[in-house]
């Protein structure tokens, strides 16, 4: 029989070789209960999608006689699936059905208590739950939710609102939608498409005409972005109002001139001289939308403004006046004695058709 | 070459790379007495058009692995005898150039996802009715 062996050096690599041997051993165990993990979570996915996926279709056209419970680990999956098919899908049928069912399983309930969860996936998931189920009993939960400093959950939270109930949601978030500038505009620009133009169209007027500037901008630019020509009257308002801010002002201008009715030419007109060069800029940019014959001496006259924007725009809104010809575009370049003006126009005479857009 | 698999008249392809959407259609489809076949990217669809009599009708998805679905109507449109089926893609929201682009390569129709199950199938029903 060999004993262990005398030397330092040999009795050192002999616990060398047996830790690497325990390392090995720990790291095949790591392996073999990975894989098992990965093997028994397909397995439950895969259970899970056999026994919800033709539920949830089913749903959308009748309501499953009887449905099994949701296990508690798979209540996240369940409202995952839920949510999707929600986003998927449109039409009124699919709402009533996906809901009784969300219902029936007592997913509403799960939803509610997930909103007080400690992680942001699962009350994310809870905020949208609630807000395609339409649950009128969350609406104070969500309610102060949207004011969370987080601007993801606080923004889900406002859609959820608007989801429940448009009318009174939009009234409530219409001051957080001009507040919060680290809300998405992309989303927030969704939200407001989603609950209609007719529907916002109050509630932002009401709040833009009360607005701090910056918030006033927000607003502006969200009723540009969704094309909400009812509010065009109290931006009208906002425009001729004696105390409005003058980058205000050329928002105004800037939305009027995008929403292109003609019964605001004069009041374009009355904008066109203005002291101001924002304001004068987005005057001529809106006078290339609405503009008619008798505007082409205004806009030529802004061709030599001091400010460069003002040129520009000017020039733009000539390009584009309906009625401009190339050849009445080069006639006037061609009259111009000012150097700038001559300058301004040349871009928009080698490419009479071309959008600038700056 | 062996004989070409036969589709019967109610088969209808579908090629959506999403599950859970093949899962909602394939309802929808089979709700209505079609029978759906599958193809969850462009190269399984590409091998279904080569060996597969021609379907009813096929629905395609615009983003797909391997060859999206412009390149897949386009190569139904040049390939005998499945030139004539009727196709209707399915494509995102407010991808309007896609729209263009689906419809100049030969689609015959688009729904825009998301979207309304019966506005889909009176959609195909419009085609279901004429295809042969």
């Amino acid at each position: 029989m060999v004993g262990p062996p005398d030397d330092v050096i040999i009795r050192l690599l002999w616990m060398v070789a047996g830790g690497e041997v325990v390392v090995v051993v720990a790291l095949l165990a790591g392996v073999v209960a990975l894989h098992f993990i990965k093997t028994l979570q397909l397995r439950r996915r895969n259970l899970f999608h056999a026994t919800w996926r033709p539920l949830l279709v089913q749903s959308l056209t009748d309501s499953p006689q009887s449905v099994p419970r949701v296990r508690s680990r798979d209540i996240l999956n369940f409202l995952f699936y839920w949510n999707y098919f929600h986003e998927s899908l449109l039409g009124e049928d699919k709402i009533v059905g996906l809901n009784q069912l969300a219902r029936q399983t007592g997913m509403d309930r799960a939803a509610k208590r997930l909103l007080k969860a400690k992680g942001l996936r699962k009350r994310l998931m809870a905020i949208i739950t609630l807000g395609h189920l339409r649950e009128q009993s969350a609406w104070d939960d969500l309610a102060e939710l949207a004011q969370s400093p987080h601007p993801v959950v606080s923004l889900s939270a406002a859609r959820a609102l608007v989801d429940i109930d448009p009318k009174a949601a939009l009234t409530l978030i219409a001051p957080w939608i001009g507040a919060r500038a680290d809300w998405s505009p992309p989303r927030v620009a969704a939200l407001l498409s989603h609950a209609g133009s007719e529907l916002i169209a109050q509630p932002l007027s009401q709040t833009v005409m009360t607005a701090a500037p910056d918030m006033a901008m927000r607003l502006l630019h969200y009723l540009e972005v969704t094309r909400c020509t009812a509010a065009l009257p109290a931006v009208r308002s906002l425009l001729v109002r004696e105390s409005t801010d003058m980058a205000v002002r050329a928002a105004c201008l800037k939305l009027i001139g995008q929403f292109q009715d003609p019964k605001d030419l004069a009041l374009v007109r009355s904008f066109i001289a203005d002291s101001d060069e924002r304001v004068r800029a987005q005057a001529a940019a809106a006078l290339g939308t609405i503009g008619m014959p008798a505007d082409e001496g205004s806009l030529i006259a802004l061709l030599s403004d001091w400010q460069w924007d003002v040129r520009y725009r000017a020039a733009e809104a000539l390009a584009h006046l309906p009625f401009m010809e190339p050849e009445r575009l080069a006639e006037i370049q061609s009259q111009q004695t000012d150097t700038l003006a001559k300058q301004i126009l040349e871009p928009f005479l080698a490419a009479p058709n071309h959008q600038h857009s700056i | 070459m062996g004989p070409t698999p036969q589709t019967s008249s109610q088969t209808i392809l579908i090629v959506e790379d999403d599950e859970d959407m093949v899962t909602l259609l394939q309802f929808l489809l089979e709700r209505e007495g079609y029978q759906a076949i599958v193809a969850t990217e462009g190269r399984q669809a590409r091998t279904l058009i080569e060996t597969l009599s021609p379907p009813r009708l096929v629905l395609l998805d615009v983003m797909l692995p391997y060859h999206n679905g412009f390149e897949l109507v386009t190569y139904i449109r040049s390939k005998e005898p499945w030139h004539g089926v009727p196709i209707v893609m399915l494509t995102a929201d407010s991808a309007e150039r896609d729209i263009v682009r689906a419809l100049d390569a030969g689609a015959s129709d688009y729904v825009v996802k998301p979207f309304n199950p019966k506005e889909l199938m009176a959609r195909l029903r419009r085609f279901l009715k004429t295809a042969p």
